[in-house]
């Protein structure tokens, strides 16, 4: 446990000295920045515009951010032979990748958590309804852990891939991810053969199904929230996660170094 | 230096080149096709292209639209150029707008109020504004833009009775609103639906002084009017055919007495039609 632990503070301390990450933070901060100046725009819709394309920036610097950060990580370990060194000690090799993944997990959603922060206290500073968003955060919580399904995809391909297939495959998956309704449809289309079929079939039953978190319009529109939807697509999402993680244990366990 | 050289030129023409087009627009030294071509935004893609590349934020996207399209507007109709709009492009962002994210009310009243303007696009304003009715329940405004759409433009008193009645019916409606649908209802001989609505409204606090008088009036007027109908209807039924004129339902005891007009006196009776005059 004490080298899993050692490894998340090592990605921590990596998060904060790596000039990769702090110009993706940079930037994250820019584009919300950019995103608020746009709300304060004369042409209304102040507090809509703000969190629209605040939490927009949110989901893809999360994801940038969690997909480079785990494939990164891994392949800079292993160019720089310093998993050598670590594994030369009594040390898994799944507790490497535990400690790498929790590290990245926890950078992912202190980013999403303080970028939130700033819309939320933005909207409430130039809004007109006066009022804390606070179920505004349930954005920043979501595009987190849709950022870290994404990261565990990126950690599985980066266990058996060159860092830029990995980066490209991962960005791949979360396309899918987040249009997998569209396979329902191709299943339902008289168009393809029946093997292609099957194939669409598997990938809408295995692929988790970003759009089934859908709580961008209530609230921003201000409308009831479905907690209880938050919740199951929470908990299928980190069922994902493990699994994926168990996927990247597993391959990298019979991986030569 | 020499390298960027090439660059530094390309960027400059193009500079140059985009600002003559820009002084062309403004000094109106181009035609207005020429304008028009020029002016105009890349197009919007369709929907379900913009919705796969969202990635799940299809609200952004629509209010990244939104905020393309509105100065766009804004810049025409400032300076009274609505004639170079393009209303496909505007008919076009409307409908993404509304598809990726049906929730955006001000893109339904945009709908409603401008694209109904063209005769073209009134069959689109139509629908997208009552999917707005159906989706946005708390707005009565969307429901009386629609009426109003299809009583003036469709010329569809139908369609528009029916929009009266869901704007009627929506909290924090106007007093005025109400009155339109009951005007309609009773042109549509529909009396008692016209006294119902019309009674909710005084039972609301919003209504006050002459309007709430004026519902009143009606009221009293629409109820002498549904006794009389029924008097009519009970004749008919046992002479096959209807009266020469009111004063023969009482004579013929279907009316205790003919009531009269709380503010324009006698009513009386078309023969030919079988309406009631007043």
């Amino acid at each position: 446990m004490n080298a899993v632990l050692a490894f998340i503070k090592l990605s921590l301390l990596e998060a904060r000295r790596d000039r990769l990450y702090l110009g993706l933070v940079a930037f994250a901060f820019l584009f919300v920045a950019l995103a608020l100046l746009l709300g304060m725009s004369p042409w209304g819709h102040i507090e809509e515009v703000m969190l629209h394309l605040g939490f927009a920036g949110v989901s893809v610097f999360t994801l940038i951010y969690a997909v480079f950060m785990n494939v990164n990580n891994l392949h800079r370990d292993l160019q720089s032979r310093v998993l050598y060194t670590v594994f030369s000690r009594p040390v898994q090799r799944w507790h490497y990748l535990l400690g790498r993944f929790i590290g990245t997990a926890l950078n992912v959603i202190i980013l999403a958590l303080v970028l939130s922060f700033i819309i939320i206290l933005s909207t409430w500073y130039f809004g007109y309804s006066g009022n804390i968003r606070w179920e505004a955060l349930a954005l920043g919580y979501r595009a987190a852990i849709q950022a870290l399904v994404s990261g565990a995809f990126a950690l599985v391909f980066a266990t058996f891939m060159s860092t830029g297939i990995s980066i490209i495959l991962a960005f791949m998956m979360h396309f899918i991810c987040a249009n997998v309704s569209i396979f329902n449809l191709l299943i339902k289309s008289s168009k393809y053969p029946g093997w292609t079929k099957v194939l669409f079939k598997i990938i809408y039953y295995v692929v988790p199904d970003f759009r089934y978190m859908n709580i961008i319009d209530p609230v921003i529109h201000q409308r009831v929230i479905n907690w209880e939807l938050l919740g199951t697509s929470s908990i299928v999402y980190i069922c994902y996660i493990i699994v994926l993680l168990i996927m990247a244990f597993a391959v990298f366990q019979t991986r030569e170094l | 230096m020499k390298k960027h050289r090439k660059c530094i030129a390309l960027v400059f023409a193009a500079f140059v080149i985009s600002t003559g087009l820009r002084i062309g627009i403004y000094k109106g030294i181009l035609s207005k096709e020429v304008q028009n071509r020029l002016f105009l935004p890349p197009p919007t893609p369709s929907p379900k292209v913009l919705r796969f590349l969202s990635l799940g934020d299809d609200g952004a996207v629509a209010m990244s639209t939104w905020l393309h399209l509105l100065p766009y507007l804004g810049e025409l109709f400032l300076e009274k150029k609505e004639a170079l709009i393009d209303w496909n492009f505007f008919a076009s962002s409307l409908s993404t707008v509304i598809a990726l994210d049906e929730l955006f009310y001000d893109a339904y009243l945009v709908s409603a109020n401008l694209l109904a303007q063209n005769i073209r696009y009134l069959d689109l304003s139509l629908k997208l504004t009552a999917k707005g009715v159906e989706v946005l329940r708390k707005r009565w405004d969307l429901a009386f833009f629609q009426a109003f759409n299809y009583y003036y433009y469709k010329r569809d008193e139908d369609m528009a009775l029916k929009y009266y009645r869901i704007a009627s019916q929506r909290p924090r409606c106007p007093s005025y609103v109400r009155d339109w649908a009951a005007a309609l209802l009773i042109k549509k001989g529909k009396y008692e639906e016209a006294v119902k609505i019309l009674e909710k409204a005084i039972d609301e606090a919003s209504v006050h002084g002459p309007f709430k008088e004026m519902f009143k009036v009606q009221i009293k007027n629409l109820k002498n009017l549904i006794l009389m109908e029924k008097a009519l209807d009970a004749y008919k039924k046992r002479y096959g055919h209807l009266p020469e004129s009111l004063s023969e339902l009482v004579e013929k005891g279907f009316l205790a007495a003919i009531p009269k007009h709380p503010t324009r006196g006698q009513y009386r009776l078309d023969p030919q039609t079988g309406r009631i005059l007043y």
